[in-house]
């Protein structure tokens, strides 16, 4: 199982690290495989088909003069093999405690030609497709891994010379990309390249980073430096936000949808806090809820089935913040679900530490005894 | 009849009695006196005499007595016998004469009956000829009677020949007078009065209902119709409005109704019947309509065309919508129409001849033998085009019911009284409201001329508030910008504002605001409430009824909240509408962003104060309790505030509530929006410059604009009161040595790790709790910082680049420190982390030691 990307952050002066964590469900334990990288990681992508790969966006000193933004490929050379395999997290500098835990080594698969500016972030389409995020552009890249080559195949252009793409993400519905830039957002046909939609000025603050949602098209999530949450439809963007939830204190800094009940969200704020929200009112789960007849039997079934719990019918999950984690000490700059465990996500945040949780179990039985 | 006795004693005393006082026989004789006399003048042996005498006396008088009645008796037994035998004589001499005129009487009688059997049957055998007469005279109604007079004699006596041929004759001629009624019925001039009475006989004559009653609604409509058209064209040229008691000369020169047929006869006696219908209206009011013919539109409306229409209605629900009794007991058939026919006859306004005779409607039955569901089907069409009519005629007043832009123009009592007619006539159209719900159509219009009312007033409030607030704002930035041009200094503007909230030197934010709230205040004192009050204060009756003026009060209450709570979104949306300027545009935004702050501060003012002392004025006025002084006394102040009646308190907590959430929102909005914008500058400036290639800050020479706290905000205005405080404040840093604090990087990571772990949790952005200036200026710096820190991470820095932020630091330090005063803590340790951070992510730190930094911040004041 493959977490996503963590922002790392690391000491420039220092050698960084990648840490493969694995999460050992029976044991519930969590190890830690480390990895040495050359330059500071800004973000980091695994790849879909072949867990041992990666991608990690960097950025290279050259001649203690100048930074270089570049974007690599690379497989994980371990030791042995794991039987499960739970996440990849960046990570910064650990303490002394590296004897204990097993090192791999890095093998440089290939590069991107990265342009002026620093890369933010790479998408994975399929194993031959890859889409960088740029400052100034989005480029598809050609890739080929046994080759070790990479074919610059089309790139979009920022829009508004101002401001930088913030963030991307690709609709898991369409051959679409949708990208953040200052306070707008727009989506690209990714075979046409010609815009999809466009929001201008969609809120009064910067925008930093935007997801969409798994299964329902058309739903994209955004934050940003006004501490809110909004939620759109792309088909009727004069509308406005659909939602609007801020429960953060500062800059959301990432949304993520579940991907599995697209009714829980996570977002991570530089407030130090990790939310978890329940957007059910306008997600696939809401055609299931208060369903009179149906939810009504399910209740029941549920009360047979837990004997227990037979007086304590669970209510329908209902809008609203469901938990704040606060186990973070410094911004939250990543946030990320597990993609086999419904149920998992990891928290990264600036000071190198990663939290994992769970959703709540009262969340969780009120999930799955209302469908 | 005197005895001797009493005559003796009479004498006996006549020595001693001189004065009737004394006289034993006078009405004023006394006994207390005449015994005192006694006492007084006798001896005893006179008195012992005198007792005597008066026994002697008493017994003579008894003995009298006995002897005259006995004589008297005997007298009366010989009288009573005589009498007997004359009253036997009496009796027997009367019963001769009784039986011998026995025979006589009887044949009499006989021959009497006969007579007016034979006067009947004249009648009858007449009954043709009579009816071709009333055919040639056209009285129809007469044909009509007749005729359902004898209907059941000729059905009773049908197996006599003389009669069947009678009938037959009679049928026929019948026929032709139903034609004749038809025709006449169907002509185009007919009048709804001549329609009416056209179909009360032919449904006497057991024309089918169902045909008849479709006839006669469709007749009645287009009768009514052209009613309508002629009224609307014939109130055209009279005035809305005219004030009844002083008019009448000018009234008597308003042109009559142009038609001929009905002119001033008919006009009177519709206003007579106006009169009437409004039995229970005003005696001002029926006098009024006695004296005068209707002068203005409504009235003339409701005299031609409503009561016309009320007629209709009423005769066709007697005709056709009474439910249909069983035929076995007639006696209820008039008893069900009795009640509707006694409530219509006294509504009834063109008289009796509008409904169908009584002598109809009690022989004939002729109600029509409807069934149940054609009733309904009847019901239902007529309710249809009932209510078309109607709607057409409250479009009619509703079209004289304008209301122009500004609504303080209009004349509440043009409105008031075309409502009043409207009321009035609903009063009178009791067969109307039966029907269709007149009533409560002609209750909704008028409410919405409330709330109309109402909502205009207060919308004209509204106006004016926003274009105040507005305009304000626009001088207010025309002054900022002035004195931000004076100066030449670009932040200034924004700093300025905030200070001068605070201490108004300048340009009066205070007054400003005052101003526009004692403008609300005397707004709401001068126009609006008195000009509501002049409305609900005329004659109106509809508004003089207790549920009429609640239901008014009420509707303004719901008013006149849901003015504050569109004031509120407006200007929540007004401040949220404020496009983000992007910062090289920071001077020209200030005028909407401070806007904003007005617009805050004016919702605290409203909260504190405004808004209990209208709602005072609201219960003084308005709502007062008890009959209302139509003088208009409510400007008259009194010395002490009424307090806020309980039916508004509720209102006013919650409107109180509503303004200080508002203006907590707005507050926030400004500071989350100025500090964005700040922060926004800070972030710019560092993704332009690469601090990796950074020079180090030269140490003796001024420091220059690009790497300079952009948006810091302090500017040079403040250096007159440059703060001794800034050696403290790097004293109080420098604990150990500028590069000491960089040096042990890893003790000092865990140190800053359980300094956050023990510290609270800091929140940015937050709701701004002290309303002040220092509040407001801690909430942006706290903003503006954070996003440094955070921006500061997301770079590499160089040399030069570190040094940069060192300075910056400590620059910030010195210049932000007194808005800082709420926490300077967290600012410290807000700067603290940037340096940190800096330092961590620096190639190769080379931190610049205090008295360099100190060198370039002097540098830079001087």
């Amino acid at each position: 199982m493959l977490l996503r990307p963590l922002l790392p952050l690391a000491h420039a002066a220092a050698t960084c690290q990648v840490h493969l964590l694995t999460f050992d469900e029976e044991f519930f334990e969590i190890s830690t495989t480390i990895f040495s990288h050359p330059h500071e990681i800004w973000d980091i992508s695994a790849s879909k088909e072949d867990p041992d790969l990666f991608f990690t966006c960097y950025r290279e000193v050259i001649d203690g003069k100048k930074t270089q933004s570049k974007a690599s490929l690379w497989r994980m050379k371990r030791g042995y093999q794991e039987q499960e395999e739970d996440g990849v997290g960046g990570g910064g500098h650990e303490g002394g405690m590296q004897h204990h835990q097993p090192r791999g080594e890095l093998e440089h698969v290939l590069s991107l030609d990265i342009g002026d500016g620093s890369v933010k972030k790479v998408i994975w389409q399929d194993s031959t497709e890859v889409i960088s995020v740029e400052d100034w552009r989005i480029c598809i890249w050609d890739i080929d891994i046994k080759q070790g080559t990479a074919k610059l195949t089309g790139s979009i252009d920022t829009p508004d010379k101002g401001f930088k793409f913030a963030s991307a993400v690709m609709n898991p519905h369409a051959q679409e990309v949708v990208a953040v830039y200052g306070r707008s957002i727009q989506g690209w046909n990714l075979s046409s390249l010609k815009p999809t939609f466009t929001i201008k000025d969609a809120q009064p603050a910067l925008l930093f980073c935007v997801d969409y949602n798994p299964n329902r098209p058309f739903q994209i999530a955004t934050g940003g430096d006004d501490c809110k949450v909004r939620i759109w439809d792309v088909r009727d963007i004069t509308a406005g936000p659909i939602m609007t939830f801020q429960d953060h204190t500062h800059w959301v800094w990432s949304v993520a949808y579940n991907k599995f009940h697209d009714q829980l969200m996570l977002t991570s704020s530089s407030d130090c806090q990790v939310n978890l929200q329940s957007i059910v009112s306008i997600s696939t789960g809401a055609q299931y809820k208060y369903d009179g007849e149906e939810a009504s039997e399910e209740g029941e079934r549920g009360a047979d089935e837990d004997g227990e719990q037979a007086d304590n019918v669970q209510d329908p999950p209902t809008d609203g913040l469901v938990q704040a984690f606060d186990q973070h000490e410094d911004s939250v700059y990543q946030v990320a679900w597990s993609s086999v465990d419904p149920w998992l996500f990891m928290s990264l945040s600036h000071d190198g530490r990663a939290v994992m949780n769970q959703v709540p179990s009262e969340e969780k039985f009120k999930i799955l005894l209302n469908y | 009849m005197r005895t001797n006795a009493q005559v003796t004693a009479e004498m006996t005393y006549a020595s001693l009695t001189l004065s009737p006082l004394f006289s034993i026989d006078s009405h004023a004789f006394e006994v207390d006196k005449y015994m005192h006399k006694m006492f007084v003048e006798k001896q005893l042996p006179g008195l012992v005499q005198a007792d005597n005498e008066l026994v002697a006396d008493i017994r003579q008088l008894d003995g009298d007595m006995k002897t005259l009645m006995k004589s008297n008796v005997d007298n009366l037994e010989s009288e009573m016998s005589r009498l007997t035998q004359n009253i036997g004589k009496i009796a027997t001499s009367s019963s001769a004469i009784h039986s011998s005129l026995g025979g006589k009487r009887e044949k009499i009688r006989q021959l009497n009956g006969v007579h007016s059997l034979l006067t009947k049957l004249q009648f009858v055998f007449e009954l043709p000829t009579n009816l071709h007469q009333c055919l040639e005279t056209e009285s129809y109604t007469q044909a009509v009677k007749s005729y359902c007079r004898t209907l059941h004699l000729l059905q009773h006596y049908k197996h006599l020949t003389v009669f069947t041929g009678i009938e037959r004759e009679c049928k026929a001629i019948m026929i032709q007078v139903a034609q004749k009624i038809r025709q006449k019925m169907c002509a185009a001039q007919a009048s709804i009065t001549e329609i009416t009475e056209s179909v009360g006989l032919l449904l006497a004559l057991k024309e089918d209902p169902v045909a008849l009653w479709k006839q006669y609604l469709d007749l009645s409509m287009k009768a009514l119709r052209k009613v309508n058209a002629k009224t609307l064209e014939d109130i055209k040229a009279l005035p809305l409005y005219s004030a009844p008691p002083v008019a009448s000369p000018k009234s008597a020169q308003t042109p009559t109704p142009a038609t001929p047929k009905r002119s001033t006869k008919k006009s009177a006696k519709t206003a007579a019947t106006t009169a009437s219908g409004a039995g229970s209206a005003e005696k001002e009011a029926k006098v009024k309509a006695v004296s005068l013919p209707p002068t203005d539109k409504v009235a003339y409306l409701n005299a031609y065309f409503l009561k016309q229409f009320e007629a209709f209605v009423v005769s066709f629900m007697n005709c056709f919508l009474t439910p249909t009794t069983s035929p076995g007991t007639p006696a209820n058939t008039g008893s069900g129409s009795g009640g509707m026919a006694i409530s219509a006859s006294n509504e009834e306004t063109a008289g009796s001849d509008q409904r169908p005779p009584a002598w109809v409607a009690k022989d004939t039955r002729v109600l029509a033998n409807l069934t149940r569901e054609q009733i309904s089907e009847a019901s239902t069409t007529v309710k249809e085009a009932a209510s078309n009519m109607i709607s057409k005629y409250l479009d009619t007043i509703r079209s004289f019911l304008d209301y122009p832009d500004d609504i303080f123009s209009i004349q509440p009592q043009v409105h008031v009284h075309v409502l009043q007619n409207l009321y009035l006539g609903t009063k009178s159209s009791s067969g109307l409201c039966q029907l269709i719900g007149f009533d409560t159509l002609a209750t909704g219009l008028i409410q919405n001329w409330e709330s109309q009312l109402i909502e205009r007033a207060l919308g004209k409030v509204k106006q004016g508030l926003m274009s105040r607030i507005v305009q304000q704002n626009a001088q207010l930035a025309q002054q900022n910008s002035k004195s931000a041009t004076t100066t030449g200094d670009v932040s200034l503007s924004l700093v300025e504002p905030i200070s001068n909230t605070a201490s108004a030197p300048v340009f009066g934010w205070a007054t400003v605001l005052k101003e526009t709230t004692v403008w609300l205040l005397d707004s709401f004192k001068v126009d609006t409430v008195p000009f509501l009050e002049k409305c609900m204060s005329s004659d109106a009756q509809f508004l003089e009824t207790t549920e009429g003026r609640a239901l008014f009060l009420k509707n303004f209450q719901d008013e006149f909240k849901a003015f504050w709570d569109w004031i509120l979104k407006e200007m929540q949306k007004r401040s949220s509408a404020i496009p983000p300027s992007p910062p090289s545009l920071l001077s020209e935004s200030s005028e909407s962003r401070t806007s904003s702050l007005v617009m805050s501060q004016l919702c605290f003012e409203f909260s504190t104060s405004v808004v209990e002392q209208l709602y005072k004025t609201l219960s003084k006025t308005l709502f007062r309790v008890g009959k209302r002084n139509r003088s208009g006394s409510f400007l008259v102040e009194s010395y002490e505030e009424p307090p806020v009646l309980p039916q508004l308190q509720w209102d006013c907590k919650s409107v109180i509530q509503a303004c200080q959430e508002s203006g907590h929102t707005l507050l926030d909005g400004f500071i989350a929006r100025t500090g964005n914008e700040l922060s926004w500058l800070v972030m710019d400036v560092r993704s332009e410059t690469d601090f990796m290639t950074l020079e180090s800050p030269p140490t003796a020479f001024r420091h220059g604009g690009g790497g300079g706290v952009g948006g810091g905000g302090a500017g040079g205005s403040h250096s007159g009161s440059r703060p001794s405080h800034r050696n403290d404040s790097l004293a109080s840093f420098g604990s150990n040595t500028m590069n000491s604090r960089f040096d042990h990087q890893q003790r000092n990571m865990l140190l800053s790790n359980i300094d956050k772990l023990f510290s609270d949790r800091v929140e940015i952005f937050i709701r701004c709790q002290d309303l002040n200036r220092t509040g407001i200026m801690f909430g942006i710096i706290k903003i503006l910082l954070k996003a440094w820190a955070e921006s500061v991470r997301m770079k590499t820095f160089g040399k030069g680049g570190f040094q940069q932020i060192q300075v910056d630091a400590e620059f910030a330090k010195v210049w932000l420190w007194r808005f800082a005063t709420a926490d300077e803590r967290l600012m410290h340790s807000l700067l603290e982390e940037a340096q940190q951070t800096a330092y961590r992510r620096c190639i190769d730190a080379v931190p610049l030691d205090i008295h360099g930094v100190e060198s370039i911040i002097n540098s830079f004041e001087r």
